[in-house]
């Protein structure tokens, strides 16, 4: 099993735990697993670095993701303050860590389970011009939530942090704004993390979900009508295209939404769906792309149809 | 083509007891979620009742801000199977 659903969570009740793990020490750093893939390792934690904390240059054998929720962390010779975004891809060697008065940090790491490795220099293989730094409060625009179509109802806005080209998956903050609401009942092809920074959401569901409120979604469970009473800022990120499918059945099953979506695609996209669908073409690896031929080594393409631990052999199919 | 992924070494004993530790807190994570979702069915009945006049009378959101109102005929009824009220999965 990958990541189990995990919501609600309010992780504000929870204590931290130091974090032992080889390069994570010396003491200093601590954090809560929001959720955890129990069988790759990839998680996303909230860390806390104590006032003093400082950390050699290195990298991780995973992609990481760190938003700051609060502080400040040198990295190198950047200051990253509250709302601070960074993408590390696996091999960058990240600059200095150094944090003066301490600091509370998201911490995601996409491919496997925590990793330190000290170094100044990139791995060989580092695909280093994916880094990504950023603030998000300062630094990205709010744009409409019909970004993503069809809508959320005006009032929930999206400041877009990270794309992948590969998978759509996107990283970013959302808001909701005071006497927020939406009527209808929303799932997705992909898996859907949330951190509500401030505020506090509704859903018809789940109930409240507070300041420090968290979940992790897979894909194509129901969730809303949505509201959002004094408003909500958060961080959000999803693993893969996310595509709203809205309706007004409170008591469908993942199942149920599952063969909707698929019962969409064969309307809207006919000739796909019947290739897809006919003997030989179910690729366990995917289909051959002329644009993007190494797409089945990119390890978001692998983690989203479960190939982990079995790289992958290149097999010679006849297609027409 | 090769990845730094791909060069992962195999984990320590160390790290197979941090996940060994974490999975466990995390299955009781989800089991407690779940028996607090599950507690709260009442109240969520009375969510779904208010939810379902509202698409009746102001609609449901169809795409963005567009609503349309769902005749009576349209309503859903709750199935009877056993996984009718699961939220969590």
């Amino acid at each position: 099993m990958a990541r189990p659903h995990i919501e609600p969570f309010v992780e504000l009740n929870e204590s931290y735990k130091n974090f032992t793990l080889p390069g994570f020490t010396p003491s200093g750093s601590h954090f809560k697993v929001l959720s955890l893939d129990t069988d790759v390792g990839a998680c996303t934690l909230k860390m806390r670095f104590d006032g003093g904390y400082t950390r050699k240059p290195g990298m991780s054998y995973s992609d990481v993701e760190i938003f700051v929720l609060n502080g400040m962390m040198k990295v190198g010779d950047q200051f990253c303050g509250e709302g601070h975004y960074l993408f590390v891809p696996a091999g960058y060697a990240m600059g200095a860590l150094e944090v003066p008065q301490g600091c509370e940090l998201l911490v995601m790491y996409n491919d496997s389970e925590p990793s330190f490795l000290e170094s100044d220099t990139h791995h060989p293989l580092c695909l280093k011009e994916g880094y990504v730094t950023v603030n998000g409060y300062e630094d990205a625009p709010w744009a409409p939530g019909n970004l993503v179509n069809p809508s959320v109802a005006a009032g929930c806005m999206i400041k877009v942090l990270r794309y992948d080209v590969l998978t759509e998956a996107i990283s970013f903050l959302y808001c909701m704004t005071p006497q927020f609401m939406q009527d209808n009942i929303s799932y997705h092809d992909c898996a859907e993390e949330s951190y509500h920074i401030w505020g506090e959401s509704w859903m018809l569901q789940f109930g409240e979900l507070p300041t420090g409120g968290y979940f992790w979604r897979p894909p194509y469970i129901n969730h809303g009508s949505f509201r959002s009473k004094l408003g909500t800022i958060a961080f959000g990120r999803t693993d893969s295209k996310l595509h709203n499918y809205f309706h007004f059945n409170p008591w469908s099953n993942p199942d149920e939404n599952k063969l909707r979506a698929a019962a969409q695609m064969y309307r809207q996209r006919p000739q796909l769906y019947q290739w897809a669908a006919s003997d030989g073409h179910n690729h366990p690896h995917g289909p051959h792309d002329f644009e993007n031929p190494h797409y089945h080594d990119d390890p978001q393409v692998k983690h989203i149809h479960g190939q982990h631990d079995h790289p992958h052999h290149h097999h010679h199919h006849d297609h027409d | 083509m090769k990845r730094v992924q791909d060069e992962k070494p195999e984990r320590s004993k160390e790290v197979k007891a941090w996940m060994d530790e974490e999975i466990d807190a995390q299955q009781a994570r989800y089991d407690a979620i779940s028996a607090e979702m599950e507690g709260i069915q009442e109240k969520r009945n009375g969510w779904i009742a208010r939810f379902l006049e509202i698409i009746q009378t102001k609609g449901y959101n169809t795409n963005g801000d567009m609503r349309r109102a769902i005749t009576k005929d349209e309503v859903p009824e709750r199935p009877d199977r056993p996984d009718a009220d699961k939220v969590v999965w």
